[in-house]
């Protein structure tokens, strides 16, 4: 087990949960001010003057409470899943199916990369297809919401005909959810085989619908590298239309779009993929280099990296205080 | 299943009824205010208050029940499932099917040959694991519409979607082999099999049966031809889908069987005739258990953790029972 490398917290919406602390120590510190009146006049001393036992009442309540709190930042932490570290996990498998994640929005259709990003982005995939001739490939083409267009298959002329004649009509929902494209893409995956799996998302990472992330996080987990190809330069260019008119938006102004490196890269990087420029020298190479490097790698070890979750650790710790909690509450402190 | 990553951490609920004990039955636990009322040779006094008890009671349960489910988070619970992975190569399959007008004709009770049809292609897709299968229509002209492939649940979504004569009137036989055969030619699968099903004559499409049968024969594809439908006359609905009318008449006089001999002889097949559902069902039958092949499986078990529901569910009883006690039952001692 490697225990150095990045801390990664997997479940950061488990973190919304230290929002119970405020009712909780809000209710300690009310209890606190109203009990040690009533603790005075219980016993029978001058309003606001604590009994000698009572005092120690206080300082209990106070402890219990206090560990009670720390309990309850620990389990939070555990449940917010942090990971740091890779541990070996057995992966038998072998040969490589590859899903292609076709960006084909309109934004797609810019001629930063020539001559478009989408005819860019075909003849990528069509060098990856004739490349890799000993693996199947899937096809999930994106727009506002995603379609399986080809299933897994190696079928190279069915795969081939899709990347010459693809366009924006394939996929009829408007606006760009690269989520979908990447969420439909695991489902593509046919259950019940030994291939190793891996997915090349070419796009230009401009997402208009909201990114969570889940669907990435999810490929990590399943042990799915995302090598993303981003495509289009990050000046800016507009967007001509087939009939030679440009894109615009609804005060009539063109719609600029651009590359967006540092979305593509952190689907890259948490996926445990790469990402790539279009300008790439060699790109295409490169990329079947990179899947094939990925197959015998994890072919070879006959294991894959993953990350160590930590919640345990977390977790143990908050049950001690929860017990120390308790305890202090239950034993009675003798006086000396 | 639920499984435990390390269930010796179980144990730590022997602790539970300790802490029950200490907290709520010990005689002389902390937070416990003693009176002496036995000088008077009196008992003490409880809250007579019915409603605050069974809070309480509530209270208390959700306490230790939140502890009971941190020890389960603990021993790390996952939901286990088991998959069947298959270390070799299946058959490579093409079913192609008659999608022309005559297909329509109402013999197969309650069905017409071609919903008749689509239901035993289903079936039997249903039955397989492991093969490729791929999907072929053809009319007056062939096409795919899917390439050989294991996502059953897109080849069954794909099979639902066919409609008669949306390849034109026309039934073009060896186009269809040709397609399918087409779709083969890249496959490394150790057996290749065509499924032809047709009920009439070919009649459209550059290329004649017999030559598509010595096509796929090249590519190592053996053809099994089923010919669908009665030999006599039969009452044909077919809704147009240009016009939008529904058609009604009869049709009469099938295949050429021995064309159909022809092309699966020459492929190294066989030919089927169905001239109703339950021998169509049966040749089905027949061309699944002929077409097997050795099966190396491997059962893959993979864990999910939840363990995240268990702290969740914890939290929420513990600072519950927290709130309850100090905000409402105003617990100072």
């Amino acid at each position: 087990m490697n225990t150095g490398g990045s801390v990664n917290i997997e479940n950061p919406l488990g973190l919304l949960f230290l929002f119970i602390l405020v009712p909780v120590v809000y209710a300690a510190l009310r209890n606190y001010l109203g009990g040690k009146v009533f603790r005075s006049r219980l016993a029978g001393n001058p309003e606001g003057q604590e009994d000698e036992e009572f005092g120690g009442f206080f300082v209990r309540t106070f402890l219990s409470t206090f560990f009670f709190c720390l309990f309850l930042v620990f389990s939070i932490l555990a449940l917010a899943d942090i990971s740091w570290g890779t541990a070996p996990e057995t992966e038998d498998r072998n040969g490589l199916d590859v899903v292609v994640v076709l960006d084909v929005s309109y934004s797609m259709l810019a001629q930063d990369s020539s001559p478009s990003r989408l005819e860019a982005a075909c003849d990528i995939a069509l060098g990856l297809i004739q490349g890799l001739g000993n693996s199947r490939f899937a096809v999930t083409a994106f727009k506002g919401g995603a379609v399986l267009a080809v299933p897994m298959t190696e079928d190279r002329e069915i795969l081939e005909a899709f990347f010459l004649n693809a366009n924006p009509s394939v996929v009829n929902t408007p606006g760009t959810s690269v989520e979908s494209g990447l969420e439909t893409a695991l489902g593509a995956f046919p259950a019940g085989t030994a291939s190793h799996r891996a997915v090349v998302l070419l796009s230009d990472g401009e997402s208009l619908s909201d990114f969570t992330g889940r669907a990435v996080e999810k490929a990590s987990a399943l042990g799915i590298p995302v090598f993303a190809v981003g495509l289009g330069g990050t000046q800016g260019s507009v967007i001509r239309l087939p009939d030679g008119k440009l894109l615009t938006d609804y005060e009539g102004r063109p719609v600029v779009t651009r590359q967006n490196v540092e979305a593509l890269e952190a689907i890259a990087g948490i996926s445990g993929g790469e990402y790539f420029s279009f300008r790439e020298p060699g790109l295409i190479s490169l990329l079947m280099r990179k899947l094939g490097d990925f197959e015998e790698s994890r072919g070879k070890m006959g294991f894959r990296l993953v990350a160590v979750h930590r919640y345990r650790s977390f977790l143990l710790v908050g049950f001690l205080f929860l017990c120390a909690s308790i305890l202090i509450r239950s034993v009675k402190w003798k006086k000396k | 299943m639920l499984s435990f990553e390390s269930p010796l951490y179980l144990l730590l609920c022997f602790l539970i009824p300790v802490g029950i004990w200490l907290r709520h039955i010990r005689r002389g636990r902390g937070n416990l205010l003693c009176f002496p009322f036995d000088i008077w040779k009196e008992s003490g006094f409880s809250a007579s208050l019915r409603a605050l008890r069974i809070i309480l009671f509530i209270s208390h349960t959700a306490f230790w029940a939140g502890c009971t489910l941190l020890i389960i988070a603990l021993a790390g619970p996952g939901l286990i499932s088991r998959e069947r992975v298959f270390l070799n190569r299946g058959v490579d399959m093409m079913i192609v099917l008659d999608e022309s007008p005559s297909m329509a004709a109402q013999d197969f009770q309650p069905r017409n040959r071609f919903e008749t049809a689509r239901e035993t292609i289903r079936r039997f897709i249903l039955g397989r694991e492991n093969d490729s299968i791929g999907l072929v229509g053809f009319g007056y002209e062939a096409a795919l519409h899917v390439p050989p492939t294991l996502d059953y649940s897109y080849l069954l979504s794909e099979l639902d979607k066919l409609h008669i004569m949306t390849l034109g009137d026309g039934t073009a036989i060896g186009m269809g082999i040709a397609v399918a055969a087409l779709h083969l030619k890249s496959s490394a699968a150790p057996e290749k099999v065509i499924i032809l099903l047709t009920d009439g004559k070919n009649n459209a499409g550059e290329i004649p049966p017999d030559t598509a049968a010595r096509i796929a024969a090249r590519i190592g594809a053996r053809i099994y031809v089923i010919g669908i439908g009665g030999r006599g006359e039969a009452p044909i609905e077919l809704h147009d889908v240009k016009s939008g009318k529904i058609l009604r008449g009869s049709i009469e006089g099938g295949f050429d069987e021995d064309v159909l001999k022809t092309v699966a002889e020459k492929s190294g097949g066989s030919y089927f005739f169905a001239g109703n559902q339950g021998t169509l069902n049966a040749v089905f039958s027949a061309i699944d258990s002929l077409e097997t092949v050795e099966r190396r499986v491997r059962i893959q078990v993979t864990t999910r953790a939840v363990h995240a529901w268990f702290i969740m569910a914890a939290v929420i009883l513990l600072a519950a029972d927290f709130l309850v006690r100090v905000l409402f039952l105003r617990e100072v001692l």
